[in-house]
């Protein structure tokens, strides 16, 4: 191979860089379009590039040879290096391999899934149906269940789909509804990239100018605190607000709206409407889930607590249950929860567990909506379980109502009753 | 095969190669960003086709297949973009890198070794330069040195290690061209 000139390298490096102009590009293509050797330089300096981008994922000391020549026999860091780099790279790729291993499993089985190598846990996925993620290395991994997001990690949903991303420092949490693509940019920088599809918000109030962003191709909203839905199509992006102040910026000119309480901005790249929302959005709750309290996972089987199901504690994997309501928009203002029961003697079941809260009659304001209760309150931070409650042995009504409004104001919504029997096989 | 081998065996497949993939998609895309987004989407596409992969074949000129294909949609996507090779020099430079693929692992391996040949003072910069999302105006901003004179080390440095690449797989019988 020729020696390639100070040009083609110069114009590699640019390249490499990301700064050469498109002057430069031209002259580039020049030189390699007739020029096999040229176009050789080419594709190894750029190889050589991409390799190191990915080192950047190595531990952070990468051996530094020296200038002097080790004496005869003495093993030195400059002897070992490229067999420390080497077995850095197989210790990374193995512990990315078992990473993977256990990401899908962790969807399968419903337990949480490890965080893999390399950056910081950016959020995590707390729960999900018909979703893959895909990382920023390495293959789609389908998640159904419990996953830690890093940085740049796409979270896809499928046209039955969703997933719910919260962050182990504050009480927020996004859904993705069906049909979205979305990911969160690196950690402490509160920005989500919304590709497609529609992002539901619950933001816990923030200090400025920490606002968290959410992001599409038309703008983007900031929010320092409340409820919205951010969905991106091709007719643009629009961003209504339930409650609260969003603030609302055109990508290119700029334009900005403030966006209240019942308000939605329409926004393309230049432009940014202000429209009012229908005065009211129909709520229901769709279906209720017992979960583990210890982990908010679904137990098996009760994914969808029907009408007549009878729980066998005896059975069950935990004593120590929840019950979640889910709804229709998946956040809704708040929830109120009403349980009964009667023992087997028909005598009415008096009801508590070790939380002070309304329990049995529960008012839920934050997602998820729990009967026993969680720690979900404003600006606290939100661990993945909630208030444990074991029932006694009866028969059960329990009744759920989602009104649009977090307050006393809102629409009430259709509420759902299931009537359901626990039993204790074990007794 | 059920669901779970299948993305096992995936997995493995992918992992072994997805250094070149990345470095097949980086050669023809100039942002890095964008390079990382077309692995994304390569790597999802993969794994949608995944049945239609003969096993038995090389899995990595699959994935570069698939990959161009990727990258040539980016730049539809992209089609304004004025930084960008016209679609014959991406032709001939994806062709050529399929072609000589069998060598892109042996290289990975060559540059790991030549890393540690290098002088202590070019060691750093590289180990600056390569961490995190460091740019070369950072590091001359930490350094006091001019963000051109950044570039030219690293140039010098990148013919330092090709020169060392290439010398290391002559030695183990390969040859520098992927």
């Amino acid at each position: 191979m020729n020696a390639p000139s100070t040009e083609l390298i110069e114009l590699c490096g640019l390249v490499r860089d990301e700064a050469a102009t498109a002057g430069q590009i031209e002259r580039l293509e020049k030189l390699l379009v007739n020029d096999p050797d040229a176009r050789r330089f080419y594709r190894q300096f750029m190889q050589i590039s991409a390799m190191l981008e990915r080192y950047e994922q190595l531990p952070a000391e990468i051996p530094p040879a020296t200038q002097e020549l080790p004496p005869r026999g003495a093993t030195t860091w400059r002897q070992l290096s490229p067999w420390f780099a080497l077995a850095a790279c197989v210790a990374l790729v193995s512990a990315l391999y078992l990473g993977w291993r256990r990401g899908p499993a962790a969807g399968l089985n419903g337990k949480t899934a490890p965080a893999r190598a390399g950056a910081a846990v950016a959020g995590f996925i707390q729960e999900a149906h018909a979703c893959v993620v895909i990382p920023r290395v390495g293959p789609p991994v389908e998640c159904n269940g419990r996953f830690q997001l890093r940085a740049c990690d796409i979270v896809t949903t499928a046209a039955n789909g969703s997933a719910v991303i919260r962050f182990p420092t504050e009480n927020t949490c996004f859904i993705l509804t069906p049909d979205t693509r979305a990911w969160l940019s690196g950690e402490g920088q509160k920005i989500v990239h919304l590709a497609s599809g529609e992002i539901q918000g619950d933001v816990a109030p923030q200090v400025a100018p920490h606002q968290w962003r959410i992001i599409t191709a038309d703008g983007e909203a900031r929010v320092l605190g409340t409820r919205l839905a951010v969905s991106a199509g091709a007719q643009g992006t629009r961003v209504a607000v339930t409650s609260g102040r969003v603030r609302v910026i055109a990508r290119d000119s700029r334009e900005t709206v403030e966006t209240p309480a019942g308000f939605a901005a329409q926004l393309t790249p230049t432009t940014a409407r202000l429209t009012r929302l229908p005065p009211t959005q129909p709520t229901r709750v769709a279906s209720f889930t017992v979960v583990n309290a210890d982990t908010n996972v679904a137990i098996p089987g009760f994914e969808q607590l029907k009408e007549g199901a009878v729980l066998d504690l005896a059975t069950l994997s935990t004593r120590r249950l929840n019950i979640r309501a889910n709804c229709e928009p998946q956040l809704v203002g708040r929830v109120r929860l009403a349980l009964s029961g009667q023992a087997p003697d028909g005598s009415e079941l008096e009801l508590a567990q070790p939380i002070a809260n309304g329990f049995p009659n529960q008012i839920e304001i934050y997602y998820p909506y729990m009967l026993s209760g969680d720690p979900s309150f404003e600006g606290e931070t939100l661990p993945s379980y909630s208030y444990p409650w074991t029932p006694p042995v009866g028969r059960y009504s329990l009744t759920a109502t989602p009104y649009a409004g977090s307050k006393e104001s809102g629409a009430r919504g259709e509420s759902l009753t299931v009537r359901f029997e626990v039993i204790d096989h074990a007794r | 095969m059920s669901q779970n081998i299948r993305h096992e065996e995936f997995m493995r497949l992918f992992l072994s190669c997805e250094p070149r993939i990345f470095a097949f998609i980086r050669s023809l895309v100039f942002s890095r960003a964008d390079a990382d987004d077309v692995l994304q989407e390569t790597a999802l596409v993969l794994w949608e086709k995944f049945d239609q992969f003969e096993h038995g074949t090389r899995f990595d000129r699959w994935a570069f297949r698939i990959a161009h294909f990727q990258v040539m949609y980016h730049r539809q996507k992209r089609a304004r973009d004025r930084l960008r090779f016209s679609d014959t020099l991406l032709e001939q430079l994806g062709d050529d890198i399929v072609a000589e693929s069998q060598h892109l692992e042996a290289t990975q391996d060559a540059l790991a070794h030549c890393l540690g040949e290098l002088p202590a003072a070019d060691h750093e910069l590289i180990r600056q330069r390569y961490r995190g999302d460091t740019t070369n105006r950072d590091i001359a901003r930490g350094t006091g040195r001019s963000e051109s004179a950044i570039s030219r080390a690293l140039n010098r440095i990148y013919m330092k290690l090709m020169l060392c690449i290439e010398g290391t797989l002559a030695r183990d019988g390969a040859h520098f061209r992927a």
